[in-house]
């Protein structure tokens, strides 16, 4: 993955160590010591999810695990916070385009 | 039982790794630093993951710091939040939530919170559009994860952190659309030359921001701020235009904070994918509240923070808050106070404190002292702009709840913020407040010309930080 072009990442991406993740079905290019929020900022994804009640979108806001909006599904565990979670081989990560049926306060990570 | 220590530190930024260092080398011992993220330094000594290229220890401060919790006996309990804190029997209970292995509670003799601040919600109409984040997210992402938020990014706040995000950003390639700070020119500033004498570090930052700037053509536009945003699906506009009122931003009661500027006001439209905010810091008081110690509403910090004596002792005995969490004071506040506060800490176990330990750390941190006091002065923490608010804005994001149906709220007659809680659930979220709390009372304030203090404070409850059911378990007493 070190070849690809990447227009968001920055310094020389030869040194890292390229992860094989999904976001959404698809694999994407990811980086060891990348957070989730990371990964989807430089694909140009800024939306994480939809809002429960009013189907509102929205994405990373306070990048510091304190308000909750970036919250993403990652290896079927809904709610994980985006910024405060590492990237790692093999994640499964879904951005949640519908409101959920299951929600609650149930947050992980 | 709770596993029984002698101090644990709360925190492992600047005030909270100086406390423990200092904590270690005065022999206290079993003192353990609890974290919430995976490797300490706070957001002011955030370190970059060493497999992006991070040197764990970027700068000799940091080194030394980090080496007294590395090698001077400090257990560190990363990646782990603390979600209750509780006084018991002349001790405090800690309830963590962390990684397998973590102790689910901890008992200390004393306790030193340095929780810190986060960055002070600025709502406006289109704020909880995807690319529309805090200055203190930006700055994270593209120094310590290496990737640009956006391609035309926005800036609107006050101070010089926007003037350090901006010098990032345009050194990683980005397109700044504009700095607008809600302050005017800090004219006043040559008043304050005593204070600011002797702080060549911060000075050298500074001037290099505004040199970048210059370079890249970037200007500051003082006195302007952010109105609304919008596109669809996420920002692609904002519309920006003139922050108020000369001295809005120093008019503290209610009503007319925001002179001049209504919903709908006429601005400027600019097309942008990133709009950061930083409008001040806010500082993190859940646990001190959660535990019981008086807070007080302090006007230049437009927050509640928590009452402290001379060794920065709560009203709670054994229980200390050091940093940005009693007040923002930036970080070399913050070092001199971690210190300050293990030495009070040491003193009530018992140990003997050399007394001209305490003069020099009073002396260092009276120094810094005035030094951020200068920044309070010229570059106030925004006024709120209640007046901007439409009845469609969310003003609590995790709970969706209206401006509108707060402004309904108060026609039924609430108040405070823990009225308009139970009456529209507004921060009742997974955030608990945090993201809406001083906005209400601002909104309160302007609605019924009432003192900002006079909404009070959130009643805090525990998990003051959601946690999965299991976490609240305790599985050895089970």
């Amino acid at each position: 993955m070190s070849t690809v072009k990447d227009e968001r990442r920055l310094g020389p991406l030869e040194a890292r160590q390229p992860l094989t993740i999904k976001v959404d079905g698809e694999p994407v290019p990811a980086f060891a010591g990348e957070s989730v929020a990371t990964v989807l900022l430089a694909l140009g994804r800024q939306t994480f999810r939809h809002t429960d009640r009013i189907h509102a979108p929205r994405g990373l806001f306070c990048g510091m695990g304190v308000c909750f909006d970036c919250l993403v599904t990652i290896d079927g565990i809904e709610n994980v916070r985006a910024c405060m979670t590492p990237v790692e081989e093999g994640m499964v990560i879904e951005t949640c385009c519908e409101p959920s049926a299951a929600t609650g306060g149930h947050i992980h990570g | 039982m709770a596993e029984s220590i002698e101090l644990a530190v709360v925190g492992a930024g600047p005030a909270g790794l100086a406390a423990a260092g200092q904590a270690a080398e005065l022999g206290l011992l079993s003192v353990t630093l609890v974290d919430a993220f995976a490797l300490p330094g706070g957001q002011y000594y955030k370190q970059t993951p060493p497999e992006l290229g991070g040197d764990a220890a970027p700068d000799e401060s940091v080194r030394q710091l980090l080496a007294g919790v590395d090698q001077k006996a400090v257990r560190l309990l990363a990646g782990t939040s603390v979600w209750g804190l509780f006084p018991e029997d002349g001790a405090y209970i800690l309830c963590l939530y962390g990684p397998p292995d973590t102790p689910r509670r901890l008992r200390a003799r004393t306790v030193i919170l340095a929780p810190g601040a986060y960055d002070r919600p600025a709502p406006f109409p289109g704020w909880t559009l995807p690319g529309v984040m805090t200055a203190g997210a930006a700055l994270a992402l593209v120094k310590h994860q290496h990737v640009l938020p956006g391609r035309r990014i926005l800036l609107s706040g006050t101070g010089p952190l926007q003037l350090v995000l901006a010098r990032h950003l345009i050194d990683a390639g980005a397109e700044l659309a504009g700095v607008l700070d809600a302050n005017p020119f800090p004219w006043s500033g040559w008043r304050h030359a005593g204070a600011v004498w002797g702080q060549w570090e911060r000075l050298r930052e500074g001037w290099e921001s505004l040199r970048t700037m210059r370079k890249a053509g970037v200007g500051i536009r003082w006195s302007h701020r952010v109105l609304r945003a919008t596109g669809d699906g996420r920002v692609e506009q904002a519309v920006i235009g003139p922050a108020g009122g000369q001295d809005a931003s120093r008019q503290i009661a209610g009503g007319q904070d925001a002179r001049g500027l209504e919903p709908g006001s006429a601005g400027e439209t600019v097309p942008v994918d990133t709009i950061c905010l930083g409008h001040g810091l806010m500082p993190a008081v859940q646990l001190s509240r959660l535990a019981g110690c008086e807070h007080r509403y302090q006007q230049a910090q437009r927050a509640y923070v928590p009452v402290r004596d001379e060794r920065l002792q709560t009203t709670l005995e054994g229980l200390f808050v050091a940093g940005d969490g009693a007040g923002i004071g930036g970080k070399d506040v913050a070092l001199w106070e971690g210190r300050l506060a293990a030495l009070g800490a040491a003193r009530k176990l018992g140990r003997d404190v050399a007394p001209d330990r305490v003069s020099a750390v009073d002396q260092a941190l009276a120094d810094q002292r005035r030094f951020a006091a200068v920044l309070d002065a010229l570059f106030p923490s925004s006024a709120h702009m209640a007046g901007l608010l439409t009845d469609d804005t969310v003003l609590c994001r995790c709970e969706e709840i209206t401006v509108g149906e707060i402004r309904r709220a108060v026609d039924e007659g609430a108040t405070t913020v823990n009225a308009i809680r139970m009456l529209t659930r507004a921060g009742m979220g997974r955030c608990q407040g945090r993201m809406c709390g001083s906005s209400v009372a601002e909104l309160l304030a302007r609605e019924l010309g009432q003192p900002l203090e006079a909404a009070g404070q959130a009643t805090p409850r525990p998990p003051v930080v959601p946690i999965p059911l299991d976490g609240l378990i305790d599985n050895e007493e089970a």
